[in-house]
């Protein structure tokens, strides 16, 4: 009886370290729109469609990741669908206009997200500028360079069948994924088993006493907001390969989607918690759920009301999930 | 003697005073012929447009400044206003929602305008009204109105555009010749708006006319961010993998479907794909094979009517309210004069 006794607490101890998980929420919500959709179309589990929300989420889902590092330190970033789109014009321009090599190209457009994560962190670290509107700002200011840079055309075709490049399918999936998942191990491997990762989750802890340790809490953000940009920038370049051009109006709105991802994957907005694979399962929520209504059936003037519905749902469990595991604040 | 000669000289003083006198008498009693002096008339010359705008530019308001069909449409203004020699603008916002539309019109109707060349669409309409009532000629373009919206109600003084209905009910002809009568299909919009919605109506109603065995999908929205259209189109795919044909009502249709068919491993030419407008990208698709024809709706021609009537109106002639044009339905065969004015509209609009 003891031995029963004992048994069932850690099966209990057991649930409850699952339940600690902030990916564990979003993972039983996309377990449980995977099996309605399914139900409702046999084909949303096919191959073709597999891929199809892979690849669609594989170009915010890159932002999402740096995205989630940044809300995980305590620090936002609402310019990144604005430098995805100076980055797909950057690198369209290069490589249409000024003829240069695709390695070239892609640098510098890399380069242009890292100096305008460097201009966010220096208004917000040295300046004293909330994030929030820090990274409003210099939205609009990229955004707005982009568009007077390309006078609002679109920067096309790309030379020599390079847009091709966006059809490939290495592994059976499409490059975006591809270079998705191996954003997202790295980010995985500098959270969990680096030094780094560590400052990380301590500035975003608490902010005021990271700044009393030995944490180096500003690095921390330069380095972070210096990331999202970059990867932001590897977003618009690898839709600008599928686009086979460069254009401006690349990214509005990916800012909203990667957040709304992180935070249904248990991100917390106020910092500190939060997981790789909750991003993940985050993303794959949200493009499953958006994929999902259409191929169900559901009128296009209730999508969204359905879409809302769910998210609001998802995180409405998370809230209970964290006050039934007395986790508030964290 | 003396006497004599100093007499003799004051008579003759005298008598030719006299003389003088009398002459001039006479002379001016004398009826003459009147003096005409010619003198020239002052130069009336007409004013010229430049002058009856009075420093006023036309302005040509708008949202989307990196569609590429909007780049048509300023291009149609444009080249007007150069024809024409007036004065014009552009105050065009980069944004999609109707509220950057009503912004940019406040702007040029703040900046001082002898006319706007703006939207017909209802969402519109209350800002034309403020438009009209400050005085401002303003033309909605690329709508075509009911009977009911009359001057009075949309606050325009001429509206022009494609009948969208009518353009929708020719690619449904289109779509069964290449499909014969294939099924199902489906219609995709970037929004619900006045023209898209006529064009679905006008697809649907003559394609259920002319194939009355066939299956219509439900419309989906695509939205107007690239990789958002792409996604949606993706997933109507996965739904429907015997889709037979697709009507993209928008300038990004075309392309949202092509690289969404590839993607799928569809092959040119599986899925019959009409869209609209004849951007460099949507010309690329159609010689690829991914896309059957392109809608070539009149932007060009619209905005340049546009100008015309803005025109007649500052010098008091007369112009139509209601202003239909007519569409066409390019093939591959057709895409060379499309190819010039989508060149056109990269490289000769103003740079600022």
């Amino acid at each position: 009886m003891a031995h029963r006794q004992l048994q069932t607490r850690t099966g209990m101890e057991l649930v409850k370290a699952y339940l600690r998980k902030p990916s564990t929420g979003v993972f039983l919500v996309l377990v449980i729109l995977t099996a309605l959709f399914q139900s409702g179309n046999p084909d949303f589990l096919s191959q073709a469609n597999i891929e199809a929300i892979l690849r669609s989420m594989s170009y915010v889902g890159i932002i999402a990741i740096g995205m989630g590092l940044c809300l995980m330190s305590g620090v936002i970033d609402l310019s990144v669908g604005a430098t995805s789109a100076l980055a797909s014009v950057l690198f369209s321009k290069a490589m249409v206009e000024w003829g240069w090599s695709l390695p070239v190209a892609v640098l510098s457009a890399m380069l242009a997200g890292a100096f305008v994560g460097l201009v966010n962190a220096y208004v917000i670290i040295r300046l004293k500028v909330p994030p929030f509107i820090a990274t409003i700002a210099t939205q609009f200011m990229v955004r707005g360079l982009a568009l007077a840079w390309t006078r609002g055309f679109i920067v096309y075709p790309l030379p020599n069948g390079i847009g091709n490049i966006g059809m490939l399918k290495p592994l059976g999936v499409s490059v975006g994924f591809c270079i998705f998942l191996a954003v997202a191990v790295g980010a995985w491997f500098l959270l969990n088993k680096t030094v780094f990762g560590l400052e990380l989750k301590a500035t975003g802890s608490d902010y005021e006493i990271a700044k009393l340790t030995e944490v180096r809490y500003i690095l921390v953000h330069v380095v972070l907001l210096m990331l999202v940009g970059v990867l932001a920038s590897v977003s618009g370049v690898l839709l600008s390969f599928v686009l086979n051009g460069g254009t401006p109006n690349v990214g509005t709105g990916w800012e909203f989607a990667a957040i709304t991802a992180c935070a249904i994957g248990g991100v917390s907005l106020s910092g500190y918690e939060g997981s790789i694979e909750g991003i993940i399962f985050g993303l794959l929520a949200i493009y499953a759920l958006q994929n999902g209504v259409v191929v169900i059936g559901v009128s296009v003037f209730m999508q969204n009301v359905v879409i809302g519905i769910v998210l609001l749902v998802a995180v409405v469990l998370d809230v209970r999930r964290r006050k039934y595991l007395n986790l508030e604040g964290l | 003697m003396k006497k004599q000669t100093l007499f003799s000289k004051i008579t003759i003083i005298v008598m030719v005073a006299l003389l003088a006198i009398v002459m001039t008498g006479c002379v001016a009693a004398m009826p003459v012929e009147p003096v005409v002096v010619e003198i020239e008339e002052p130069v009336v010359s007409e004013p010229t447009l430049r002058d009856l705008q009075n420093g006023k530019p036309f302005i040509y308001v708008g949202n989307l400044f990196a569609h590429p069909t909007i780049k048509m449409m300023m291009l149609g203004f444009w080249d007007a206003c150069k024809d024409y020699d007036v004065d014009c603008k552009f105050i065009v916002d980069p944004g999609a929602a109707e509220s950057d539309w009503i912004a940019a019109n406040e702007k040029a109707i703040a900046y001082g305008t002898s006319g706007i060349d703006g939207s017909g669409y209802i969402g519109f309409r209350q800002s034309t009204l403020q438009a009209a009532a400050a005085g401002i000629p303003v033309i909605g373009n690329h709508a075509n109105l009911p009977p009911e919206d009359t001057s009075d109600v949309t606050g325009l003084i001429a509206w022009i555009g494609p009948s969208a209905e009518l353009y929708g009910a020719d690619v449904a002809v289109a779509m069964k010749e290449a499909t014969n009568c294939g099924s199902p299909v489906i219609v995709t919009q970037s929004s619900f708006n006045t023209t898209e919605d006529a064009a679905n109506k006008g697809f649907v109603d003559k394609y259920s006319e002319i194939c009355p065995d066939a299956v219509i999908l439900p419309v989906e929205q695509e939205g107007l961010e690239p990789l958002e259209a792409m996604n949606k189109v993706s997933a109507i795919i996965t739904a429907h993998p015997d889709l037979k044909g697709a009507f993209g009502t928008t300038g990004g249709s075309i392309n949202a479907w092509g690289k969404a068919l590839q993607q799928a491993g569809k092959k040119p030419g599986e899925v019959i794909l009409i869209g609209m407008d004849a951007t460099g990208e949507n010309i690329d698709m159609v010689k690829a094979g991914y896309a059957y024809a392109i809608v070539n709706q009149p932007v060009y021609e619209e905005n340049y009517l546009a100008v015309e009537i803005l025109i007649a109106h500052l010098k008091g002639e007369p112009y139509e309210y209601e202003n239909p044009l007519s569409s066409e339905i390019i093939k591959a065969d057709g895409l060379e004069a499309l190819e010039v004015l989508a060149q056109r509209s990269l490289t000769d609009l103003p740079k600022e």
